[in-house]
Parts: C-alpha cells; sequence; structure tokens
C-alpha cells in the first residue's frame, strides 16, 4: 500500500545524530520485544499477524511520531486482537479472572525453544521447481503497480530500468496478491542515481534493492 | 491515598481502553483521528503490562522466554560478532574472496546464522567505492552480525533520504566522499542481509585479529563511517 512506511525519496526530515547507547532503553521495549519475539518463535495457534504489514497500517500522521517500539507493540495488539486471542476488555482489565486459554495441547516457547530460533537457520531461499526469469545482467523494468495490500516493491522503483545484479535462487514472496503466482525467484537489481532521480543524483550513484519475478518485466 | 488509587486505576483504564479501541479500530480500517491521537499519547507501558499479562494469564506466552530473547540481544549477539568477521577478512585473503563470493556459505560453516541474518552478502568498501546499507520500508538490519539496529538506522529521515542523497546523508555523518568515489546504497527489500566490509585503517600493520576486530565499529558495518587510524 502506498503509506507512509514507503519513504524512499522523501525530502524534508532531519538526518539524526548517530546514537551509540542502549538500544531497548525503557523496560516496556525490553518486554515487547520479547513478547514478539517469542511468539515469532513458535506461532500461537490461530495467530494472524504480519508485523511488517501490521506496522505498514498505522495511520501515517501516527507513524511519523511513534517510538520505534510503540509500532511493534501496535502489531502485537492488532494481531492478537484480530485473532481473537485477546479481547479489548481483558487488555483492559488483565486481573485474576483471565485463565488458561483453549488452545489444545499449545505450549508456549521455552527459553531453549527461542535461542534455537534466534540462532537457526532462517534463509528464506526455498528449493527452485522454476526456472528464473532472468540472469545476471539482464536490463529489467519495474512494473509500474500500486498494490492495496502488502508489498516490498517500494514506489521509487516502479517504472524503472534496472539490471540484474544477483540472483538469490526462489525466496519464499511476501506480497499480499490474491493470484496464484507460484514460485518466485529473487535479484538484487541494480539502478543508476540519474534512472531513479533524475538530474539531482550524483552520476556515481547505484541503488541496489531485491525484487522478485513478479516485480520485473524484461526491458523492451 | 485511596482517592489517588482509584485515579489511576481509572487512567489506567482509560488509556488502555482508547489503545485498544483505536487498534481494533486500525485492525477494522475504522480509526478516527480523535482516537489515534489517544492512541499515541497513550501510556506504552502500561499497555505493554497489560498485554503480557493477559498472555501469560492465558499461557500463550512464557515470560523466561521473554527474558531469554532480550539477554540474547543485549549480551549475547552485537556488532563484536560482524568485526570478528571484519578483521578476519583483512587478515585473511582467501577467506575474503570467500565472503564477498557467499557469505551465507561462511556464515553457516562459522555457525554465524540467526534471525535476520542468514541471507547474508558481505560487500567492501575501497578507494574507489563506498557501501552504504539502508530498509527504506521498514528497518531490516543483519541482527545475527551486529545486534539490533540503531536509532538513526530505522529513523523515518534516515530511511528517505540513504537512497536519493546518500553523499548528503554520509555528509551529516561526518564523511566527506571524493566526487570520483562510486557510491553504492544496499535497500534491504527482502531477506537479504548486508555486511559492509569497511577499510583496514592505515598504521594497524601487525596487529592481531583481536586487536583489529576491537577497532572496528557496528556504524562502519552500515558504511556509515570510515575508520580512524589507531591514536
Amino acid at each position: 500500500m502506498n503509506t507512509i512506511h514507503d519513504l524512499g525519496g522523501m525530502d524534508g526530515l532531519t538526518i539524526p545524530e548517530r546514537d551509540q547507547g542502549r538500544i531497548l532503553k525503557e523496560d516496556w521495549e525490553r518486554q515487547i520485544w520479547g513478547l514478539a519475539l517469542a511468539v515469532w518463535s513458535k506461532p500461537i495457534p490461530g495467530y494472524a499477524g504480519s508485523t511488517r504489514a501490521d506496522i505498514e497500517r498505522i495511520p501515517p500522521e501516527l507513524y511519523l511520531t511513534m517510538p520505534y517500539y510503540a509500532k511493534w507493540l501496535w502489531a502485537e495488539e492488532v494481531a492478537l486482537l484480530r485473532s481473537g486471542l485477546v479481547t479489548k476488555d481483558e487488555l483492559a482489565k488483565p486481573d485474576d479472572s483471565i485463565t488458561r486459554a483453549d488452545t489444545g495441547n499449545f505450549v508456549p516457547a521455552s527459553p531453549a525453544d527461542v535461542t534455537a530460533f534466534l540462532t537457526g537457520d532462517n534463509s528464506s531461499e526455498i528449493p527452485a521447481e522454476v526456472l528464473p526469469r532472468f540472469a545476471v545482467g539482464d536490463e529489467v523494468t519495474v512494473r509500474n503497480e500500486h498494490p492495496a495490500g502488502h508489498t516490498r516493491m517500494p514506489r521509487y522503483l516502479r517504472g524503472h530500468h534496472g539490471e540484474i545484479h544477483k540472483h538469490h535462487g526462489v525466496h519464499i514472496f511476501q506480497d499480499d496478491v490474491d493470484e496464484d503466482v507460484g514460485q518466485q525467484h529473487l535479484y538484487t537489481v541494480m539502478f543508476s542515481g540519474p534512472e531513479l532521480w533524475g538530474r539531482r543524483a550524483h552520476p556515481k550513484d547505484r541503488i541496489y534493492a531485491e525484487l522478485w519475478d513478479y516485480h520485473l518485466q524484461p526491458t523492451a | 491515598m485511596a482517592d489517588d488509587k482509584v485515579s489511576r486505576r481509572e487512567f489506567i483504564s482509560k488509556t488502555s481502553m482508547a489503545a485498544t479501541t483505536v487498534v481494533a479500530g486500525a485492525a477494522a480500517g475504522t480509526a478516527g483521528a480523535q482516537e489515534a491521537e489517544e492512541y499515541v499519547q497513550s501510556d506504552y507501558a502500561v499497555r505493554t503490562k497489560a498485554l503480557v499479562s493477559v498472555l501469560t494469564r492465558k499461557n500463550l506466552v512464557n515470560p523466561a522466554t521473554m527474558d531469554a530473547v532480550v539477554d540474547f540481544y543485549e549480551n549475547k549477539v552485537g556488532p563484536h560478532i560482524g568485526a570478528r568477521v571484519v578483521a578476519r577478512s583483512w587478515l585473511d585473503p582467501d577467506y575474503r574472496q570467500r565472503l564477498l563470493a557467499d557469505a551465507r556459505a561462511v556464515a553457516r560453516e562459522d555457525n554465524l546464522t540467526g534471525v535476520q541474518g542468514t541471507d547474508l552478502v558481505a560487500v567492501e568498501n575501497t578507494p574507489e567505492v563506498h557501501n552504504l546499507v539502508v530498509c527504506t520500508l521498514c528497518s531490516c538490519y543483519p541482527w545475527a552480525l551486529l545486534g539490533l539496529p540503531p536509532s538513526w538506522y530505522k529513523d523515518t529521515a534516515y530511511r528517505a533520504q540513504a537512497v536519493i542523497d546518500p553523499r548528503g546523508v554520509l555528509q551529516k555523518f561526518g564523511l566527506e566522499l571524493d566526487d570520483d568515489v562510486e557510491v553504492r546504497v544496499w535497500d534491504s527489500t527482502a531477506e537479504v542481509r548486508y555486511l559492509v566490509i569497511p577499510e583496514r585503517p592505515a598504521g594497524t600493520e601487525g596487529m592481531t585479529k583481536a586487536q583489529l576486530a576491537d577497532l572496528v565499529t557496528r556504524d562502519s558495518m552500515i558504511g556509515a563511517e570510515k575508520l580512524a587510524s589507531p591514536a
């Protein structure tokens, strides 16, 4: 969706100082981070959420001012409410009237489970059953599509010409599309600065981004 | 005293309700501007505590697991892991070539895999080429090699400007690049994660791998700075 999270190329914001301190500063930040990763490592039956997609749906005026970990809190609240795993009333009054959920034999992730998850081989590559559409060096054009759902194709690349720089094999496709797109090869595509930004760009700037077959067409 | 307790409870109830109403509204696509405003001003600590409390009572999350996650990111992984990779790449040309050709294979061999970082690509800074990593869509970052990203990396201004004006961003960070240097910006739009191998500073001849690793900063492995010669 074309909203504020898709920031590439936007002017007017102020570049911050490079902070060097602790990352998780507040107790609630540590808690929400621990919670998010614990849930991610072993999904609760019925959990229907996607952190990236849910964060993208935060209203733009809030997105720009909300602390980073508040966005993760928002995403967890939305996902758990949507899934019916928690209710508004329970969050408003988290007392002893709340008892074990009816989730069958579900046992939440243990510390050992989460450590195995965090240090595991987490590649998003899957075995390829189809051939790639493009090879390194091919000239490609990014599709000019503006899907209303989640996409990993940034706006600033749409319609622009690039060159396949690297092929990564088939990776899990993340866009929210309502058609069966089959297996999707992933590529790193190289764009010149002037191609994307016109005369404002330095001629020796190069921008690289990962895009899937679905996002690309051969340059005519 | 009693009044204070009541008003505190009412406050918690009110803010928590406002938050969940707007979140529920957001889930249904109906959150209004006023609700949204209340949400942003509500108490994150109270809401987090309520969420953790409900999930714990329902046995949907184990608090010891949450602690293990925080311990992992605060005490186990961090830039020291990437720094060792960089230092070794300075000393061992064969390792450096393998890293640049297939960093994921190297990470697997050396047990450096993990969430956000397994599909690793390494890029090298040279006198002719400077690399800078960003995620314009969210905050993708090689957690397994560098730990959690700093605030500046997640900042909307950095994410917005790194792709359109990388030299201006670097200048604000204190790094002035010559006009004939090629700048390569890597926008992490999938699960591929980037490690920048900074240039080895002059005056480090004869140093051990551990001594070299101590010189390597987190920000140099994102491409936000060059490493200075040791004093």
